[in-house]
């Protein structure tokens, strides 16, 4: 979600100049599936107006209904929602948590407001989600600045969570509470030819309160149950650089993207990311772009395979564990007739990304998928963009 | 890692970024940002391409690190 505080800023900082933009009405659909039968739909839209002058303002709404949220850890035995199969108690397909239907919605909605003006840009934003044990609030601001010519754009921004987590049933007992997140992160692009950018971001984010959730209690040696206990703050920092250089095949411009990014926090998890894009013109309006994504994590300092108990810190959370993952994906944008006008659209897109991740079936772990193949999962996204 | 070896990471790998990018670099002018302007030279996603990556995708990878911000949502 941090994400969506920073992507005006970042916006500004890889192209150095900022966009040119009409009222619009954005729209898209969104359907995932993974190896462990997992299923989510996510519609979501965004309205952007201009209000005069400089200023604009925008209004995002976002609906996510899913089967499981998507890690697959091992509650088995936990005789609270233990069981998969079970339609009306069926666990986290990823994650873990629990889910008390067959299908889990959560709501989401930002409204913003950006300024823009010479090279100088503000924007504020306010971003509210809510689904049935977890509720969000973020306030946001950012900024950039150009200057030398605009060659040179200096971005900031920084982000505030107010997050509260409220577990339901028995799961109630082992945790829940308040959490707060701050995020502040400071960008620097460069034009350096006509078909050559670079970029370097940094961002500090700390987290206190309730960090993780019940729903993964961990077992111990004597295959008892205990609850999941993690330290109350985490400071985490990430470096993001990025080079983007423009060609032509024929008459068509195209470019390559290379985007490394470095993560590290004081629970001593680290991982490295290595993305690279290739957005190709087909023609004026066509554009197909194509992306392959590296990742490699490693473990939270007191992660381990198996506990005795006493620990001062234990987790079964999946997500602070070592892993790898691959992601190939392929998208294809492009408009519809000059003629068409009135209320039917004007550009339409597609795309699926396909995500590997090292993590091998094991059904005792709610893998279900066999014990020499990885997980594996899938996402796939339709939008329909209008002028207003 | 502690914070202050966290904070003192950021501030000097900022510091010599802000250093070496605008210095020796040729300018490039308005007129010759016509390739610049164009979609295929913006590395960032679209604005809802945005949103779903950074709501979704790090819960559905079960990763901590691996996008902009691993925070503010639970996915449970």
């Amino acid at each position: 979600m941090l994400r969506k505080a920073f992507a005006f800023s970042t916006l500004l900082v890889l192209t150095g100049h900022a966009q040119d933009e009409g009222d619009r009405l954005d729209t898209k659909f969104e359907v995932f599936r993974d190896r462990n039968d997992v299923t989510a739909v996510s519609p979501i839209f965004l309205l952007t107006k201009g209000i005069g002058g400089n200023t604009t303002v925008d209004w995002e709404g976002q609906v996510d209904v899913v089967t499981g949220a998507s890690r697959e850890l091992g509650t088995q035995g936990s005789g609270q929602y233990g069981k998969l199969t079970t339609a009306s108690n069926i666990l986290d397909g990823v994650s873990g948590a629990s889910q008390a239907g067959p299908w889990e919605p959560r709501v989401g909605s930002r409204v913003g407001l950006g300024w823009d003006d010479k090279g100088r840009a503000f924007s504020g934003s306010f971003y509210a989600s809510r689904e049935r044990d977890y509720q969000s609030l973020s306030p946001a601001v950012g900024g950039s600045w150009d200057f030398g010519e605009r060659n040179t754009t200096v971005s900031w921004g920084g982000s505030w969570f107010f997050d509260k987590e409220f577990p339901y049933g028995a799961w109630a007992l082992l945790g829940g509470g308040d959490k707060r997140v701050q995020s502040y992160n400071l960008g620097l692009s460069q034009i350096l030819t006509p078909l050559l950018l670079v970029g370097i971001n940094g961002t500090f984010t700390r987290t206190t309160g309730y960090i993780g959730h019940p729903y993964n209690p961990v077992t111990t040696l004597d295959s008892g149950l205990v609850a999941e206990n993690l330290p109350r703050k985490k400071d985490a920092a990430d470096l993001d650089g990025q080079i983007l250089q423009g060609f032509h095949i024929g008459p068509n411009l195209g470019s390559i993207g290379v985007e490394y990014r470095g993560y590290e926090d004081s629970w001593d998890l680290k991982s490295h990311t290595v993305t690279i894009k290739w957005s190709q013109h087909l023609s004026d309006a066509t554009i197909l772009r194509f992306q392959g994504r590296w990742y490699r994590q490693w473990g939270a300092a007191f992660v381990q395979s198996q506990y005795l108990g006493d620990e001062t810190y234990r987790t079964a959370d999946i997500r602070y564990y070592p892993f790898t993952s691959y992601l190939l994906g392929a998208k294809a944008v492009s408009e519809f007739p000059d003629s068409w006008a009135g209320w039917l659209p004007r550009r339409w897109d597609i795309s699926y990304d396909h995500l590997w991740r090292n993590t091998q079936g094991n059904i005792l772990l709610y893998q279900l998928y066999p014990t020499s193949a990885w997980y594996m999962q899938g996402t796939a996204r339709v939008g329909l963009s209008w002028d207003i | 890692m502690n914070t202050r070896k966290i904070v003192r990471t950021v501030l000097g790998l900022a510091f010599v970024a802000a250093s070496m990018l605008p210095s020796g670099c040729a300018m490039v002018h308005q007129k010759d940002r016509e390739f610049l302007a164009d979609p295929v030279m913006n590395r960032a996603p679209d604005k809802l391409e945005g949103s779903l990556d950074g709501d979704n995708f790090p819960r559905r990878e079960g990763s901590t690190g691996g996008s902009s911000g691993a925070g503010g949502g639970c996915g449970c």
